[in-house]
């Protein structure tokens, strides 16, 4: 299910030795060039395309397909609905991983007694919910929600476990010492120390987020982009089809841009460095 | 000997998944915990075991686990192939690289119509979902590990004379392996869920149909047993993987801290 949890590692290292400058000139360079057998394709099936293909239709119909989706608002309607259960989703297992994540890492005994029962709903797939969730929850909100978050759990919540574990116990002792409420402590040392770790795992779950919410939405095709995607599959519009796909690349793009520059401003922000 | 196999088993974890169970049953029994369709344990076992005896899981649950293998052996000999050429033939990475992080962050799932659409209600269909589930993770891990040999292990290489496709082959892959099984673990979930969309989407047999169908027949107990199986095949999967890689390549894993 992490697809996008090993999809990340892969940037080349820019040599030591080269200025800021030219590391950014020479990666925009390397980019468009990287991105020259993509265009080269699309512009090949523009060109060889079959007039009306039923199958591959040429990418300029894709954007003619989309037109009437723009005109009646459905499509800006549709984003809305995905973006604001990827957002809900993403923050409810935010809070509730980083809070089970929390309390896991910081007592053995509870991370024991919990193990098998967190690792055993870790194990669901995601797409084998969404029946069931429609059947217990309905074709509603929650039901979306509940199969956004429980998957996106994950990432956050062990990596939160992890850095919980490894949290010095002196930072703790140090605040006793210092007569700190619990609630100070909390706020105080708890919370800048465990949300590095925090980032790292949005910065995973928010990908398989978006992915789970475009999922429950293919197949329950209650609202939203993976909604639109599933009808105009089902009504066979092919063209539509693929320019759904490509706006929903566009959102999965937009998406680990954001999210991957908010970590590093709220790194840089935190420990006056970048994380890295 | 048995204190030592005591303390390795989480009992305690163990009793709090067996109590959470108990405490499913007696909320469900007792009318507590009443949502209409949630069943109870017990019933999800009897379901289980009446799907199994007429013989309806093991067929669907094949059906789905053929596919999925399918698609996912094929992902990781492409994977691996496109991997070495990119991470090796430079010129091949700098014309490439883009374009891959361009089609990686296509939502996976959104792919699954277009697959329905251009092969229809066919088994291919699933296959090629999988494989282009599986994909990413295998190339993305297999590139990510050759480049992380270390200059030392080449060098080492260049004064044994080991050159060429044998550098490749004794030095690199070798060194990548742990990475590569990486990917191959990771694109094994990926393509299980993948399948199962393309199944409740696309081709009306397996398991991802049998839960839809479910679904429409108001049997949560059904859709619980199928979950479970569906769930323990996926461990059983991956422990299969795991077992083998540690026997074939032992030394390999064992560089790599995994056992």
């Amino acid at each position: 299910m992490s697809a996008d949890a090993a999809t990340t590692p892969l940037t080349p290292k820019e040599s030591a030795g080269t200025t800021a400058a030219r590391a950014k000139r020479r990666r925009s360079g390397a980019t468009i060039r990287g991105l020259l057998p993509l265009v080269l394709g699309l512009v090949l099936w523009q060109v060889l395309a079959p007039a009306q293909s039923p199958y591959f239709p040429a990418p300029i119909e894709w954007g003619r397909a989309l037109l009437p989706l723009v005109k009646d608002g459905s499509l800006l309607t549709a984003i809305g609905w995905s973006f604001l259960t990827f957002v809900l989703g993403l923050l409810l297992a935010t809070v509730v991983g980083t809070a089970i994540g929390a309390l896991i890492g910081a007592n053995r005994t509870a991370d024991r007694a919990l193990g098998p029962t967190l690792e055993s709903l870790r194990v669901l797939p995601a797409a084998a919910l969404v029946p069931l969730a429609t059947l217990v929850l309905g074709y509603s909100m929650q039901m979306k929600l509940l199969v956004v978050v429980l998957p996106a759990i994950w990432p956050i919540l062990l990596s939160v476990r992890t850095a919980r574990r490894s949290l010095s116990p002196v930072l703790m002792d140090m605040s006793r010492t210092l007569g700190l409420g619990r609630g100070e402590r909390v706020r105080k040392i708890l919370i800048p120390a465990l949300t590095p770790s925090m980032l790292l795992g949005i910065r995973i779950a928010a990908p398989l987020a978006l992915i789970i919410t475009l999922l429950v939405e293919i197949v329950t095709r209650i609202n939203g982009l993976g909604g639109l995607l599933g009808f105009a599959q089902a009504s066979f519009l092919s063209a539509q089809v693929y320019g759904l796909l490509v706006i929903a690349g566009a959102l999965g793009f937009l998406v680990n841009w954001a999210v991957t520059h908010a970590e590093h401003a709220v790194s840089m922000r935190m420990t006056g460095r970048a994380a890295d | 000997m048995t204190r030592a196999l005591l303390r390795r088993v989480n009992v305690l974890g163990l009793l709090t998944l067996l109590g959470f169970f108990v405490l499913w049953e007696l909320l469900v029994r007792t009318g507590i915990l009443r949502f209409e369709y949630l069943p109870a344990p017990s019933g999800v076992l009897t379901a289980g075991a009446d799907l199994v005896s007429s013989g309806e899981l093991p067929t669907n649950l094949g059906h789905t686990l053929e596919a999925t293998v399918a698609g996912w052996l094929l992902a990781t000999v492409v994977g691996v192939l496109l991997g070495t050429l990119i991470a090796l033939v430079r010129p091949v990475w700098v014309y490439s690289m883009a374009s891959i992080d361009a089609l990686r962050s296509l939502p996976i799932v959104a792919f699954v119509p277009v697959a329905v659409l251009l092969l229809g209600f066919t088994m291919q269909m699933e296959i090629v979902v999988a494989f282009y589930a599986a994909l990413w993770p295998v190339l993305l891990n297999t590139l990510a590990g050759l480049r992380a040999v270390h200059p030392r292990l080449i060098e080492v290489g260049r004064v044994l004379r080991v050159d060429g496709v044998r550098e490749l082959w004794k030095l690199r892959l070798p060194a990548a392996t742990p990475y590569i099984v990486t990917g191959m673990r990771l694109g094994l979930a990926v393509s299980l869920v993948l399948i199962l969309v393309a199944e409740m989407v696309g081709n009306p047999s397996g398991v991802g149909f049998a839960l839809i169908s479910a679904s429409q027949s108001l049997q949560p107990e059904v859709m619980f047993a199928y979950i479970v199986t569906v769930s323990l095949s996926g461990i059983v999967l991956n422990a299969l993987l795991v077992g083998l890689v540690t026997i074939v390549f032992p030394g390999q894993m064992a560089a790599a801290g995994e056992k």
